[in-house]
């Protein structure tokens, strides 16, 4: 589905990304972790098509990312970023609706309206729809983010060959939004959605990923599709702390505790 | 807005009654010279000029809404990148050296000579701010900002200049053309600007999707499917060209393009589908009822409008400050 082939990223004589090469199936729920300034942003931007990589490409279904138009790859891919900062007071609704932008040319369609609708119910937010979305608190102002990037990539009849790109999307949320936030993510991968994200908490990854990568001074360290090969050593070489690996009782799921 | 721009028609040193207005527009459409005198100040006089007026105070807020968005900043406006400045500059120049030509020249060059010297040094002035205040491709709001401060103050020192070489009629033709006048409003002046200022509207308006992106950042904008860059240029380029022109015909107004983007966010919101043509209306009218007084306040003589927009602009502007809170504490480094 995504494949970054060599992938080199340097700014300002500093390389941030090192011949990264690595490969995302589709429908797959990819979570990237690292210590601050391991690249993991930098990667992400890369693999949006934000960024332009030094050298390497980026391939989207075979074909490189620069060879897709602005909007066309809009609805393909939606990115969910950490911070958002307004100058200007705008209604939640007008925010939301910007996810149907690539749709329409100047009119919304009743479809593009349906979809706005339905992604603000799954993320809870329907009751803040007419609000003036800079008086928003920071848990509020992600939920409703993350409803425009839902109905960027939603679609009723295939959501395959979608990808979702989370950048630590739980920062600001209680821990019930986290796993709400978490699930709905989960869900659109179960329809198909190939989703990729960066998160700081270890046991939400363990939580709802299916793959774990960990990065350090630009380059990927480990790459794990089994939690049961999970060490505390790939941990502390990772992340600096030495953490210990428990299970409990009645999970399924590893608990790491630093 | 018909009521204010009736209004604006109708009053004025000489008033105009409805029932001259519509002989009037008979005789002009049916190609008849005007019959008397109050349908000629209607046709000729009057109604260029409020069209003109009109059109001006549209261009203004527009622009200021288009400046706002771009640089996602509440205090930017034509006024602060140089535009207006470098016309003023460019209004001088003509002022004090046409008064040194030979008739044969003056005749020659005509009366477009003021403003296309002050629309080439609106340009200058602008482009001069933006590619000082670029660096590594990318033009940040605080560098425009202090950039903008210093070619504005050399653009204000030579005009300065000017007045200060001047003699006594001209440096007075310098400080009413720094305070914006409509006195010699003409229809190909309101065609002119009217014409530009329509394409670039309508241009616009198909940017306001856009616009509203670019209000989540840059980077939004383009996992939006939106080239910000491209954008940015676009619209940078458009807005220039039409501040340039409208300033050129008709001086410097102060304050317009600051205050109603504001004035109509509160009534609004943000969304530039709305807002864009929402401001036009809005500048438009608050400018022709500014031209009203400043014809009536002093009749038979004229006050500069831009006495006018700046002595109730500004105060205007600063309760919006307090009251709405429009500058926000934001925390981190600002800009």
């Amino acid at each position: 589905m995504l494949n970054a082939k060599r992938l080199s990223f340097k700014v300002g004589g500093k390389t941030l990304l090192h011949e990264t090469s690595v490969d995302f199936a589709a429908g797959g729920f990819h979570v990237i972790m690292g210590a601050n300034g391991a690249g993991k942003s930098t990667l992400l931007k890369l693999l949006s098509g934000e960024s332009k990589p030094s050298s390497g490409e980026v391939y989207l279904d075979g074909t490189d990312l620069r060879g897709y138009s602005k909007n066309s790859l809009a609805m393909r891919r939606a990115v969910l970023s950490q911070h958002y900062h307004l100058a200007f007071p705008i209604t939640v609704e007008e925010i939301v609706l910007m996810g149907r932008y690539p749709y329409f040319a100047t009119k919304p369609s009743a479809k593009d309206s349906a979809v706005c609708n339905e992604a603000v119910k799954l993320m809870d937010v329907t009751h803040l729809l007419q609000r003036d979305y800079t008086t928003l608190s920071g848990g509020e102002a992600q939920k409703v983010q993350m409803s425009r990037v839902l109905s960027q990539i939603w679609s009723e009849e295939e959501v395959e060959g979608r990808l979702l790109f989370l950048d630590e999307p739980v920062s600001h949320l209680d821990v019930k939004y986290q796993h709400q936030l978490m699930r709905v993510a989960k869900d659109f991968c179960h329809k198909g959605t190939t989703v990729i994200a960066v998160l700081h908490d270890i046991n939400l990854a363990i939580s709802f990923a299916d793959r774990l990568l960990f990065m350090k001074e630009g380059s990927i360290l480990y790459d794990a599709y089994d939690l049961a090969e999970l060490t505390p050593a790939m941990l502390f070489n990772t992340f600096g702390i030495l953490p210990s690996i428990v299970d409990v009782p009645g999970k399924d799921k590893p608990f790491v505790l630093f | 807005m018909v009521v204010v721009l009736l209004c604006g028609i109708a009053f004025g040193a000489v008033s105009v009654l409805p029932t001259d207005m519509f002989f009037s527009l008979k005789n002009f459409f049916s190609g008849n010279e005007p019959a008397n005198i109050y349908e000629a100040v209607f046709i000729q006089l009057r109604l260029p000029r409020v069209l003109l007026c009109g059109i001006t105070g549209a261009v203004l807020a527009v622009s200021g809404v288009l400046m706002q968005g771009l640089f996602r900043n509440p205090i930017v406006e034509p006024g602060l990148v140089g535009t207006s400045s470098g016309a003023a500059f460019g209004a001088s120049l003509v002022f004090v050296l046409a008064a040194k030509m030979s008739p044969e020249v003056k005749s020659y060059a005509g009366p477009l000579l003021l403003p296309v010297v002050a629309f080439l040094g609106a340009l200058a002035a602008t482009f001069l701010v933006y590619s000082l205040a670029k660096s590594a491709g990318r033009v940040s709001i605080l560098s425009l900002l202090l950039i903008g401060i210093a070619v504005n103050a050399v653009c204000l020192s030579g005009t300065g200049f000017m007045s200060y070489i001047a003699r006594d009629p001209q440096a007075r033709s310098i400080t009413f053309w720094n305070l914006g006048t409509f006195s010699g409003a003409s229809w190909t002046q309101v065609a002119i600007v009217g014409g530009v200022a329509a394409i670039i509207f309508f241009v616009t308006l198909r940017d306001a999707k856009g616009l509203n992106a670019l209000l989540l950042g840059e980077e939004e904008a383009n996992y939006l499917g939106i080239d910000a860059e491209k954008l940015k240029r676009r619209i940078m380029i458009l807005n220039t060209a039409m501040v340039a022109v409208a300033t050129s015909f008709v001086g410097v107004i102060a304050f317009m393009g600051l205050i109603v983007p504001h004035l109509v966010r509160l009534l609004i919101g943000s969304d530039n589908r709305r807002l864009l043509p929402a401001s036009a209306i809005l500048g438009a009218t608050l400018l022709v009822l500014a031209d009203l007084a400043s014809r009536l306040l002093l009749a038979p003589a004229e006050m500069p409008i831009g006495i006018i927009t700046s002595l109730v602009g500004a105060p205007v502007f600063i309760v919006l400050l307090k009251r709405f809170n429009l500058i926000q504490p934001k925390g981190g480094y600002g800009a």
